[in-house]
């Protein structure tokens, strides 16, 4: 093993446990029909994980595609197709599913003191729902294969000769698995809380899920019903969007981005949960503005339901309504501004250990601001007249999908491996692949915001020549990062089964979650814990504590 | 949630004992409320989904008001208002069964649900004489309409609207008549008490909430 | 083991007997007479539809509050069910302002707008913008035939 960060417990070598939720039942059965929230964790670990994959060779596809301005390795159908399936892959198999799905439902009931969410059975239908949906889906985009873009506008999806209805119900079954793990959060986090849990003493991880959970609640909804209708115009004529027949194509916008602009909080309010629970343990430091930041979760939850027609700017919507979006959508840059200045806070006069996770934190912070601008930005009316449909716009949800949701993925990954399997992650490696993806990323969108701005539109199969530079850049950073990923993926599997035993706690954490064996055994707790210190407290923190994980 | 029936006594009073306690809830009550508020959550979702279905209806009524208008007089009155009538009987007796239930009078909460069942079978067949009738008329959504009787643009977009409101309503009486069915099955069993009747509680706020989209959709078809 | 005295549900404090939910019945039946009966007095449009749906939240609340024992619920009920019907106004809200304030569609049958349609160029566009060179005449203009003769 290359070096790893050395155990500095004043307690000796790390021990694992003798028993975890792990190795409680064997079986290929006992898993697949587990109610233990933690295995249920693992379960949607392994999915999201080949959705990650699958959705990345799509984005190679495309990259590789647009190395030359004209045709390169695929034709323009085959294109479209993959575009449709990397956007429909990433969005419902991976981003939306990923972080509440892996680590919500792993740490959510500890860090609240429960032995399990609410409704366990309900939990264990949601992976297979969500199974059911993704496979749906699949079959559906490898028969004949949607060519809409992962947003379906009608009246295209309407009339389109590709197989798209399998596609479109196949999303609505994945709302629904959306729906039940919102449900279910929801629920834990009003009536399993331990005694001493108060609402102000929640993980700042904990508010975080809860404003997600309560968008998947509210807004997921609207897009089964608008993905039957299209399904229902595909499949039968129905003419509710086409205009033809008296439809409005205007309509089916607004319905989708009533869920789709706020499926967008459903995933980067997760990863805001990560930052600010990582934040704190690798800069061992109190929180800054905890209850901002809470407040500041649910604010970006609500405001997030009064922005979608900013995604219409261009569509035919009227001005008034352009108008209210536009300033409606600023606000949210509100709330995003508050969390930014507390994590930073919580960095000034820290006590930093520069190690794999914090290098992704730091990736975060700069990616989300600097995307987070350009929305700002494109919210202006005037200006998205100029970039709207252009690379642009795919540039900006870039940085925040990937430069900030999947930083925090991976700070995640990296953060509680260890509390998850027992075991660390070789460091030097992990440095190593994070600049690699850090690096790589910037490599891959910064020429994108150029190409948008000098007005390469998106989705195109060709382009004018003078753009082909640029687009070679992308695509070799994309390889860059490709490559990251493809590191991180080999080291994580061998440290699973040959990584350094790794203790309890080998961060020194004072998060909730550490205060149990590392893997927690099934029940979560003995008995049931009560709460003495607050969330995130570390100006307190004993002695052998304060010695751990930072000695490298 | 719910041991097998099976697994559970019978109590004196002519009930089964409520089922073990899930390992991760402090009391019956917290397990109950849990429950509650997680069937309230899912009907919350379910009055978002019809959400759309009604902005569909008033952005196109105030497109083509005139053919909102006349097909809507092309609807049987009698049909409609007969069917509300239906579904809100159907609710005063999940309601009384709640209440039965809860008293531990498992019989009568028996046949107040299967009443309800009978109620709802009663409103989808007579949906299914509507949309008989429509398919006779020729009025019908889209690309199918043959309707000579609206005049004014716009008849194919009113059903449209019509069908799949209707259509996506009657699909969740056939739910909702299912889980009653369950529920009445499992009071057949008497499985119910004071100290546990969330199932019945739960299937029948989900029958309410196809009793209360009803209450919208009737006098935006039909009446106005 | 069986709670034989156990004490009704804290929610259920005061209970909503069968007398009750017969009444809260009756005036159900009643409000859908109404709502039958105003229907058939001829007044403005708009009228019918606000007195259509006023006495039809009059009935839902009925039913969530009386049936649906909200009336007696913990308060997290009752904002879970305000805020998702909140949720469907703001959606409709947004929409349907949409509509009101957009360029008439031009197969539509409403009147114009008379400041903005005299300013517009024969081909639909808005004031200020040049109508696209697509050869010859104007986009779909007013005078397309009734939707659904295909």
């Amino acid at each position: 093993m290359s070096a790893s960060v050395t155990s500095a417990t004043a307690a000796g070598a790390a021990v694992f446990p003798e028993k975890s939720y792990l190795d409680d039942g064997t079986t290929v059965r006992s898993w697949l029909l587990t109610h233990d929230h933690k295995r249920i964790a693992i379960l949607y670990l392994v999915s999201v994980l080949i959705a990650l994959f699958l959705g990345g060779i799509f984005a190679m596809v495309i990259r590789l595609e647009l190395l030359t301005p004209g045709p390169t390795i695929i034709e323009a159908l085959t294109y479209n197709r993959m575009f449709t399936l990397h956007g429909l892959v990433m969005i419902f198999m991976f981003m939306i599913p990923a972080i509440p799905g892996v680590f919500g439902n792993f740490f959510l009931p500890i860090m609240l003191g429960a032995k399990d969410v609410a409704f366990p059975k309900w939990n264990l239908t949601s992976w297979y729902v969500y199974l059911a949906g993704s496979s749906l889906m699949l079959w559906g985009l490898i028969t004949g294969g949607a060519d809409t873009g992962w947003t379906f506008y009608a009246p295209y999806s309407t009339t389109t000769s590709t197989n798209i209805a399998p596609v479109l119900i196949g999303v609505f079954v994945i709302g629904f698995s959306s729906i039940l793990t919102g449900l279910n959060f929801i629920v834990t986090i009003h009536t399993l809380r331990a005694p001493g849990v108060t609402w102000f003493k929640m993980p700042l991880f904990v508010w975080a899920i809860y404003a997600t959970s309560i968008i998947q609640v509210l807004a997921t909804p609207v897009i089964g019903l608008t993905a039957l209708l299209v399904a229902a115009e595909h499949t039968f004529g129905f003419g509710f969007f086409d205009p033809a027949r008296g439809g409005d194509p205007i309509l089916f916008q607004h319905l989708f981005w009533f869920y789709s602009h706020p499926a967008v909080y459903i995933m980067v309010l997760p990863a805001m949960g990560v930052i600010s629970e990582a934040i704190c343990a690798y800069a061992r430091k109190n929180i800054f503005g905890y209850k901002m930041i809470a407040m500041s979760s649910l604010g970006i939850a609500f405001v997030g339901f009064f922005a979608w027609g900013h995604h219409l700017f261009t569509s035919g919507q009227s001005a008034f309504d352009a108008g209210a979006f536009g300033a409606i959508s600023m606000l949210v840059g509100v709330f995003t501004a508050i969390k930014v200045f507390n994590w930073v806070g919580t960095l000034y006069k820290g006590s930093i250990a520069f190690t794999a996770p914090f290098a992704y934190i730091c990736g975060f912070l700069f990616f989300l601001v600097f995307g987070g601008m350009t929305g700002v930005a494109l919210a202006t009316v005037s200006l998205d007249v100029h970039w709207q449909d252009t690379y642009f716009v795919v540039a900006h949800f870039h940085f925040i999908m990937v430069g900030a949701v999947i930083m925090a993925f991976l700070t995640a990954l990296h953060y509680w491996f260890p509390k998850m399997f027992g075991r660390k992650y070789p460091e030097n490696w992990a440095l190593l692949a994070a600049g690699l993806i850090v690096l790589g990323f910037n490599a891959t969108f910064i020429p994108q915001f150029l190409l948008g701005n000098a007005g390469m539109p998106r989705r195109y199969y060709e382009y004018p020549e003078r753009f082909t530079a640029l687009n070679v850049a992308s695509t070799a950073g994309a390889s860059l990062l490709a490559f990251g990923f493809v590191i991180i993926a080999i080291y994580l599997a061998i440290a699973l089964r040959y990584g350094e035993v790794a203790g309890r706690n080998p961060w020194g954490s004072r998060g909730y979650e550490w205060d149990v064996p590392s893997p927690p055994p099934t029940e979560n707790f003995d008995k049931v814990p009560v709460f003495t210190r607050g969330p995130h407290e570390y100006s307190d923190i004993p002695e052998e504590l304060a010695k751990v994980g930072h000695g490298s | 949630m719910e041991a097998s029936a099976t697994a559970r006594k019978m109590t004196p009073q002519g009930w089964l004992e409520p089922p073990p306690l899930p390992h991760h809830y402090d009391t019956p009550e917290n397990h109950q409320a849990a429950l509650r508020f997680g069937m309230w959550l899912f009907l919350g979702t379910e009055v978002l989904l019809f959400a759309g279905i009604f902005t569909g209806y008033f952005t196109f009524r105030s497109y083509f008001p005139e053919a909102f208008d006349q097909a809507s007089r092309h609807l049987s009155l009698f049909l409609g208002t007969l069917n509300t009538f239906l579904l809100l009987t159907s609710s005063l007796t999940v309601a009384l069964a709640h209440y039965n239930a809860e008293h531990g009078k498992n019989r009568n909460a028996f046949w107040l649900l299967m009443a309800s069942v009978l109620m709802g079978g009663g409103f989808l067949c007579i949906k299914a004489i509507e949309y008989h009738e429509k398919f006779v008329e020729g009025a019908l959504p889209g690309k199918f309409f043959r309707f000579a009787e609206i005049t004014h643009p716009g008849g194919p977009v009113f059903y449209v609207v019509y069908f799949f409101a209707t259509g996506l309503h009657a699909l969740h009486v056939v739910v909702g008549m299912s889980l009653l069915i369950w529920v009445a099955v499992r009071c057949w069993r008497k499985e119910f008490s004071a100290a546990y009747y969330s199932p019945v509680e739960n299937a029948g706020l989900y029958w309410h909430l196809v009793d209360l989209v009803w209450i919208f959709l009737y006098p935006l078809l039909y009446l106005v | 083991m069986a709670s034989t005295t156990a004490p009704a549900a804290a929610h259920d404090k005061h209970e909503l007997g069968p007398g009750r939910l017969i009444l809260n019945w009756f005036a159900l039946c009643a409000l859908t007479g109404t709502t039958f009966g105003v229907s058939q007095i001829p007044m403005s449009g708009n009228l019918h539809m606000a007195a259509a749906i006023c006495i039809a939240v009059v009935k839902v609340t009925l039913v969530v509050l009386f049936f649906m024992h909200l009336w007696h619920a913990e308060g997290i009920n009752r904002i879970v069910f305000v805020v998702s019907f909140l949720f469907l106004l703001v959606l409709m809200f947004f929409v349907l302002a949409d509509v009101a304030t957009r360029f008439t569609l031009s197969n539509s049958r409403i009147p114009p707008m008379p400041q903005i349609d005299q300013q517009m160029v024969p081909s639909g566009m808005p004031p200020g913008m040049n109508p696209t060179p697509q050869g010859g005449t104007a986009g779909p203009g007013r005078t397309s035939g009734p939707v659904g003769n295909e």
